[in-house]
């Protein structure tokens, strides 16, 4: 039997820190491994060339300047405005990306990691979001041209949809056993080196309590634990629930969802951490969602669905 | 005739005689005293010299015995009895305690 390698890479992109690991049995082709990694990398920078919020001549950022305009846009730009419509649809309006403008009113107009958000000491009331989202973003697909009364934030699932194109691509290139992760948003595929089900353990959580094992799936995580910040007397976050703006939950830490796709678990996991505990498991269960739930007590909560793949 | 002419003489006499019979008793008493005495020595002789005087006697005398109850218990036929079939189980390798490690964690950006 050929031994097994451990090819992983690691770099940042779209705010986050990105790794690879790949598990590889047979020669390895140096030129071929460069050229997968490269790949890999403009796969991220593209996406983030597209939705980045904090680049000007980002498509994104071009396109929320053109309000009430019909314009023109990418495949790509289509294809998430068109998942965004959907998590809007089946999260009943928890997902809704034109959280947009609350977002830069509590600060949130630059990169968390190169930017320490500090309060202006001003208490910052922040507005609802009002009518549907199909009366703010009408979609032309077969003209791929949209129409946006209100300026959009399409961040809250690109990252997990590129890693979706990231892992369609290893897979095309003939790796079968491989873990993505864009700071929590994995597409984990095939089998880990030791020819065993992928095991993936929660953070801050001890691997000897829980651990979920899997193979061939999208995992997403939403938390509040890594940005948080202060406005006023307020401790806010960037998890703005657009049906009540100005309240922000703090009592949950995570929500990790597993589905086929990443982008999928994505958009539901964050729609679960808006619901909070309760309604959010409630939700998930109704749902058949494998949702799992941390607070900052440490206490787990699982939904049905996701028992099968607790170890 | 030989006559006792005062009263005198007749007390002397007679406490003469008196000292006699005591002497003669006594002599006699202490005889007897001595036979008794020479008669009990000689018993407890013949006890003594069949018994042991001292503690290494004991332990050589608790020695030769052991020695004597091994030898008699090694010359015996010795028969093993069969009380409960005895089954054969198959070995088990010590169980290791599985280290739970992820490979990795999930973490929110």
């Amino acid at each position: 039997m050929p031994e097994k390698l451990i090819i992983s890479d690691s770099f940042r992109a779209m705010g986050t820190n990105i790794s690879l690991k790949i598990v590889w049995s047979g020669k390895v082709n140096d030129k071929k491994l460069e050229k997968i990694k490269i790949e890999v990398r403009n796969t991220f920078e593209k996406s983030e060339k597209i939705f980045s919020r904090f680049r000007e001549n980002s498509e994104l950022s071009k396109i929320n300047k053109k309000l009430g305009i019909k314009t023109k846009i990418s495949s790509e730009m289509l294809e998430i405005l068109l998942l965004c419509k959907k998590f809007n649809k089946i999260s009943g309006g928890y997902f809704d990306p034109r959280i947009l403008k609350n977002l830069e009113k509590i600060g949130y107009k630059k990169n968390f990691k190169k930017n320490n958000f500090v309060s202006s000491g001003e208490e910052i009331i922040l507005n609802k979001t009002e009518g549907l989202l199909e009366n703010d973003l009408k979609i032309f697909s077969k003209e791929k041209k949209i129409l946006i009364k209100k300026e959009v934030d399409t961040t809250g699932i690109v990252k997990g949809w590129t890693v979706d194109l990231v892992s369609k691509f290893l897979l095309k290139e003939g790796f079968k056993n491989f873990i993505i992760d864009a700071g929590g948003d994995m597409s984990i595929q095939g089998l880990n080196g030791n020819c065993e089900k992928w095991k993936i353990g929660i953070e801050d959580v001890d691997d000897t309590k829980i651990m979920l094992e899997c193979s061939r799936i999208g995992l997403a995580t939403s938390g509040i634990n890594r940005k948080q910040w202060v406005v006023g007397e307020k401790k806010v976050h960037h998890l703005i629930n657009p049906k009540d703006p100005n309240r922000f939950s703090l009592d949950l830490k995570t929500v990790t969802v597993i589905r086929e796709k990443t982008v999928e678990a994505d958009g539901r996991a964050k729609t679960l951490y808006l619901m909070g505990r309760e309604d959010g498991l409630k939700f998930a269960n109704e749902n058949k969602i494998e949702a799992l739930f941390l607070d900052y007590k440490g206490n787990v909560y699982l939904s049905e669905e996701i028992k099968q793949y607790i170890v | 005739m030989f006559e006792v002419k005062n009263r005198l003489e007749k007390f002397l006499i007679s406490l003469s005689g008196a000292l006699l019979v005591v002497v003669f008793v006594f002599g006699f008493k202490i005889k007897s005293d001595n036979l008794e005495k020479e008669k009990i020595k000689k018993e407890s002789e013949a006890d003594l010299s069949n018994d042991i005087t001292s503690d290494s006697d004991v332990r050589k005398k608790i020695e030769a015995d052991q020695e004597a109850m091994m030898s008699d218990s090694a010359s015996e036929e010795q028969t093993i009895e069969t009380i409960a079939p005895v089954v054969e189980r198959p070995s088990t390798p010590p169980t290791v305690a599985e280290i739970k490690k992820s490979d990795t964690k999930t973490k929110t950006s």
